[in-house]
């Protein structure tokens, strides 16, 4: 009988929920900015049809987004460096 | 050292966002310059001569002579001659005139209407006032000077009621008896003192008068409300904008986790 050691699977954690609740308000201020900047009419029509793509562009970020690697987590291995290598460092 | 790359990098995509859109904002170029300038004097003359809340006590014999010198140089028949479309309108047995003047007095935008059922006309320029190319300029710290009539001779409105309402939202409402059958009104819309908040954005106007012995007066309108682009609004907007991104990135943005 050996024992065996299960490492531990990375897995990616998507924060849909958050991605709305801050693309509400990432999309307040882009509406607010677009009329700030005459982009777009001070309405209720144009207004939440910005406010709308705010929060599903938020919403896809927090989806497909690059995902935050875990602290001091290495992706690969480091090789160790062998003999002769560029790395190895010698006494003169 | 990620989070203040983050950082870093939010604040550039605020910055770099809003570069953008001001540059988009301004590609039509800085707006004309127009000579007619009133002074403090003038101005102050002005508000006292209209005071506000009672429009009727404003001199209406000098507002229709004014009224008939603007229709002697644009005249009626301007309006029908301009470019007719459904981006502005004032039908109905009413017109009038306009005059908008920002913080320093000077005159910005005017525009006319010889109630004979075409749209509007810039005093300025001559063409078709008030559409969603040529908007009718209003300063937010400024004022703006009215003349309306209802009908131009004969009774006016009898209990009449009006409406204002911008982008599917009510401005103002009321309306009067109007027992004399007073057919006209001249004022002043001192914005500096209305607007509690200066502001910088456009916007579309509907309107309409009813009352019981003539036809409804109905008007629409595209309004370009100036005022500093970093105002209050200005920074909220950026705030939010700004407060928003952050949050994307450090709290909803996915992240690698072991599996449970």
């Amino acid at each position: 009988m050996s024992d065996t050691t299960v490492s531990p699977e990375l897995v990616k954690k998507t924060k849909p929920v958050a991605g709305v609740l801050w693309g509400i308000v990432f999309g307040a201020g882009l509406a607010l900015l677009a009329v700030n900047f005459t982009i777009i009419d001070l309405a209720v029509v144009p207004m939440v049809v910005v406010l709308v793509i705010g929060v599903v562009l938020s919403v896809l970020w927090s989806i497909f987004g690059p995902a935050k690697q875990l602290r001091g987590a290495r992706s690969e291995p480091s090789p160790e460096p062998g003999p002769g290598s560029a790395d190895e460092v010698t006494d003169a | 050292m990620r989070r203040v790359r983050f950082a870093v990098a939010a604040v550039t995509v605020v910055f770099v966002a809003g570069g953008v859109l001001s540059t988009v904002a301004g590609a039509g170029g800085p707006p004309p310059e127009i000579d007619l300038m009133l002074d403090d004097d003038q101005l102050d003359q002005l508000r006292e001569l209209i005071p506000e809340g009672f429009p009727g006590e404003y001199d209406e014999e000098e507002a229709d002579a004014f009224y008939d010198e603007v229709l002697g140089v644009v005249g009626p028949a301007a309006t029908a001659e301009a470019e007719i479309g459904s981006q502005s309108k004032l039908t109905g047995p009413c017109g009038g005139f306009a005059l908008s003047y920002d913080k320093n007095g000077a005159l910005i935008d005017a525009a006319a209407d010889g109630g004979t059922g075409a749209p509007p006309v810039d005093v300025i320029d001559g063409g078709q006032a008030m559409t969603s190319s040529n908007r009718f300029k209003v300063d937010t710290e400024g004022l703006v000077v009215y003349y309306g009539f209802m009908p131009r001779a004969g009774n006016g409105p009898e209990d009449h009621r009006w409406k204002i309402a911008t982008g599917g939202i009510s401005l103002d409402s009321g309306g009067d008896p109007n027992p004399k059958f007073k057919n006209r009104a001249v004022g002043i819309v001192d914005l500096a003192e209305d607007l509690p908040v200066k502001f910088n954005a456009n916007t579309t106007v509907k309107g309409d008068l009813k009352s019981n012995n003539l036809p409804p007066c109905i008007g629409e309108g595209h309004i370009e409300f100036r005022g500093p682009i970093f105002g209050p609004i200005g920074i909220a907007a950026l705030a939010l904008f700004g407060g928003g991104i952050l949050g994307l990135l450090f709290n909803a943005r996915p992240a690698m986790t072991f599996k449970a």
